[in-house]
């Protein structure tokens, strides 16, 4: 008797710290799934900061060739 | 008795597949944001007029300056799936801001590449310059992520120009798929061996190999996240990435073969670190009561995450392994709580997370039940 009661405490402990952590990987799928929903644009806003423009400049190239805008 | 239990094991599989099949077909009907939607969400309609020229190039114009710029959108493979990039150039031909439009990379990975000003770095480069080379440096520790930017910023302007770009080579077995190879073919060995000393010493010189170089050096052992975006339709690259596919086929094969997990026993790094600290702890197999009951919380969930990663389109939801808080530091504050009880854990019981809560255990439980229902199927 005395035996298996010591073999359900040395199982306890375990237990304990398995749930707890099964419990935080619960808490951060919840999380994850919220911040997956967070839009690109508060990323950009938020965190992207802007230097000056470029102090660096090149001549035009081919790319702006039949792109003129015609604003409405 | 026995055919109860092929019963039971044929439904559950009928049960899981379907629900996966099903998760799928949502997931890839999903109605995505379209182009222009994402466009406007930076450009604001009262400040900015939109045309677009083609399927990768619009021209931005500025309503208060009256300045104009050439908007571009990229896209590329990055580690679970496509990372789309949108970049602004001005007349002289140079990036004035990248911003990433869509992208499927763990969240942990993204905050990194924000934190270290990856997309400023892009700012006042030549564009052309990325057809030819890397103008910007890749932030370590999250390199896959960094190159599918710059990637994607190169295919953006190829598209939008129409210029063909000779794709890169790459070597199909470099050294990451030898090493891949070996930790196969040592677990296989291992297996048939039956000198007790020469396996011990094979045993712990696989998981060295695998701790330091598939762990530490690579960290590439098979997410679930990214098994995810496989189902979704998300294949990596297997010139660049010919490990993956070694890896994950590999798995699969020998469990068909022989019934017997390799990756999990020999391959994977994460596995290799819990023997350490068993040893080192000297832990014993824990196997309560209620283990059963565990195991199946541990497939719960893993089911139920993967059916919600695959039902959004959304292979990021299915990220919840500590192997980056470990190998590289890379994780939230949980996922790092959740490393440290591991850690604890493993000086006392051998292999906690492999048998309480690692996804892949489950998914590699799922390929046994699928060979068990398929050797059913023709055994009365």
């Amino acid at each position: 008797m005395e035996e298996v009661n010591k073999q359900k405490t040395r199982n306890i402990l375990p237990s304990i710290f398995i749930c707890m952590a099964i419990l935080l990987l619960i808490i951060h799928l919840a999380v994850q799934l919220l911040e997956t929903n967070k839009s690109e644009k508060e990323i950009t806003n938020k965190d992207l900061q802007w230097p000056e423009k470029p102090v660096e400049s090149l001549k035009p190239d081919s790319i702006w060739e039949g792109t003129e805008f015609i604003p409405e | 008795m026995r055919f109860v239990e092929r019963f039971k094991n044929q439904l559950t599989w009928i049960v899981v597949t379907s629900l996966i099949v099903l998760a799928v077909f949502i997931g890839k009907n999903r109605s995505e944001q379209s182009k222009q939607e994402i466009i406007q969400q930076y450009y604001l309609e009262s400040k900015y007029q939109i045309r677009q020229v083609n399927q990768n190039k619009w021209i931005i114009y500025d309503i208060s300056d009256h300045n104009e710029n050439l908007l571009y959108l990229g896209k590329a493979y990055g580690y679970n799936g496509e990372v789309e990039v949108l970049f602004e150039v001005d007349k002289d031909s140079l990036i004035q801001k990248t911003f990433p439009a869509s992208h499927q990379e763990t969240p942990s990975y993204f905050d990194k590449i924000i934190e270290k000003h990856f997309f400023e770095q892009f700012q006042g480069k030549k564009v052309a310059e990325f057809l030819k080379n890397k103008p910007v440096n890749a932030v370590s520790g999250a390199t896959i992520t960094s190159n599918a930017i710059i990637q994607a910023t190169k295919n953006g302007y190829a598209q939008g120009e129409n210029i063909s770009v000779t794709e890169t080579k790459y070597p199909l077995f470099g050294m990451l798929e030898i090493i891949v190879l070996y930790l196969f073919v040592a677990g296989i060995v291992m297996s048939k061996i039956k000198n007790q000393k020469l396996r011990k010493t094979l045993r712990w010189l696989t998981i060295f190999i695998s701790l330091i170089f598939l762990g530490f050096i690579y960290n590439q052992p098979i997410s679930y996240s990214r098994l995810s975006g496989l189902l979704l339709g998300n294949f990596p690259d297997w010139h660049k990435e010919f490990y993956f596919y070694i890896l994950f086929t590999g798995s699969i094969v020998i469990i068909f073969i022989n019934r017997k997990n390799v990756y999990c026993h020999s391959v994977c790094p994460f596995g290799a670190a819990q023997e350490i600290l068993a040893k080192t702890g000297r832990a014993k197999v824990f196997r309560p009561a209620y283990y059963k009951k565990l195991k199946f919380v541990q497939r719960f969930i893993a089911l139920t995450v993967v059916l919600a990663a695959l039902s959004l389109n959304n292979p990021v939801i299915a990220n919840y392994e500590v192997f980056s808080a470990f190998f590289q530091l890379t994780a939230n504050a949980i996922l790092f709580a959740v490393l440290f009880i591991v850690i604890i854990l493993s000086l006392f019981i051998k292999r906690p997370w492999c048998h309480f809560m690692c996804p892949i255990d489950s998914v590699f439980d799922y390929v046994k039940l699928t060979r068990k229902s398929i050797t059913g199927l023709w055994k009365k």
